[in-house]
């Protein structure tokens, strides 16, 4: 291999992988044919191929090159996204087991200590619709369930700060509703990730609930537990492009806590327009969402 | 498809894959030799308007071939891409028949 390929095989590798599987070769031998008896790339060969492996990349993260659909993405969020709410019950089941230890279970004044109850029994029966591809089912429940979460801000708002550090999972409840409703559905999202990736992303809810069950309910606020749970819902929707979107979507609660440790709390508008607002316009950018109506065929 | 006007290296592009199919090096001499030399595009430019003309199903891939151990590829034109084609040609054209008849009054001194 001539040092001048050596060169220009260095300059391709900067291009991103799927353009380089289909491309590379080509490329190189269009690079060496072109040029002539030079012995290293030249400043405008170099220049083109850096622009153009930035650009690439660029058009891929913000997924304007048509790698991503959309409707997939919200595929897998139908089918993970209930699963992935169920992780913020975990605060009530930490009011429950300390009640259990304490031998007064039938004491529970549940109003008052976890109101949230009969959300997280909906929101249960959403991801058991889901799994088994009850579609119709499932957005009814979640739409249901998403409503649950307003009422709860209306009726008990001292539980959860539903506008600000607990935006995320009404967001991510809304989301998952208009996934079960408009997109293909659990049907589709289970193609896309089998049920290895139900498997892991239910196993870590699991896993990761019990922890903030035995140790502390404010756990589930805190951002290295949610850093943890999203990496499990990167992994678990299997880490292509249309999966990573996918675990964007799901990682909703992890901005929120994150935007609520920079911006802390705020008027009820103002905080609508950063907690729901800001990571609406970070999904839209990162296509995780559709940016328009899909066009009809000619 | 769009109905705005193409940029140049595209338009020199389909041009080049108009008549028949060619290859990456071969679009990359047709385009300089249709522009007169004015228009000399590099592999990163031409490889990622490929791409994007491939994904608008403008261009599609023909066939490939092995010549001295490299990959060769030949792009043709579409039957969508041939009408995107032709549809800035009319434009280019009424573009054009204007500006020659205003050009015209200019010299006689008329209107228009």
């Amino acid at each position: 291999m001539s040092e001048l390929e050596k060169r220009y095989r260095r300059l391709l590798a900067l291009y991103p992988r799927d353009h380089r599987e289909r491309n590379g070769e080509e490329m190189l031998a269009v690079l060496l044919a072109a040029a002539g008896d030079r012995t290293r790339p030249g400043w405008r060969d170099t220049a083109d191929l850096l622009w153009n492996a930035f650009t690439l990349h660029l058009r891929r993260l913000l997924a304007t090159d048509r790698g991503v659909d959309p409707r997939d993405v919200l595929a897998i969020v139908s089918l993970l996204g209930p699963i992935a709410i169920l992780s913020e019950a975990v605060r009530g089941l930490h009011e429950l087991a300390w009640f259990v230890k304490a031998g007064a279970l039938f004491d529970i004044p549940w109003l008052y200590q976890i109101p949230d109850a009969p959300l997280w029994v909906a929101w249960f029966a959403v991801a058991v619709f889901a799994l088994k591809r009850w579609r119709v089912a499932a957005a009814v429940g979640a739409w249901v369930a998403t409503g649950g979460f307003v009422l709860l801000e209306l009726y008990a708002p001292a539980q959860h700060l539903w506008t600000s550090l607990d935006a995320g999972w009404v967001l991510l409840g809304l989301l998952t509703a208009v996934a079960l409703t408009f997109s293909p559905g659990p049907a589709r999202g289970l193609e896309l990730v089998r049920w290895r990736g139900v498997r892991f992303m239910a196993g870590s809810v699991v896993v990761l609930g019990l922890f903030a069950v035995l140790g502390f309910a404010g756990m589930a606020e805190s951002w290295p537990w949610l850093v943890l749970l999203s990496a499990c819902g990167l992994k678990a929707t299997g880490g292509s492009r249309v999966g990573r979107r996918a675990a964007l979507v799901l990682a909703v609660p992890l901005m929120s806590v994150s935007l609520w440790n920079v911006l802390g709390e705020w008027a009820f508008g103002v905080n609508l327009a950063f907690f729901y607002g800001i990571p609406l316009l970070v999904l839209l950018a990162a296509g995780g969402l559709p940016r328009w109506p899909r066009r009809r065929a000619a | 498809m769009t109905d705005g006007a193409l940029r140049e290296p595209t338009f020199l592009i389909l041009t080049a894959l108009a008549a028949a199919p060619q290859h990456g090096y071969g679009i990359l001499r047709d385009v300089e030799e249709i522009s007169g030399g004015k228009v000399r595009l590099r592999a990163g430019t031409l490889y990622a308007a490929l791409d994007r003309l491939s994904s608008d199903g403008w261009i599609t891939v023909d066939r490939e071939e092995v010549v001295d151990g490299r990959l060769r590829r030949y792009y043709s034109l579409t039957d969508l891409g041939a009408a995107r084609l032709a549809a800035e040609v009319s434009r280019l054209r009424a573009h054009t028949r204007t500006a020659e008849q205003r050009l015209r009054a200019r010299l006689t001194g008329g209107t228009v």
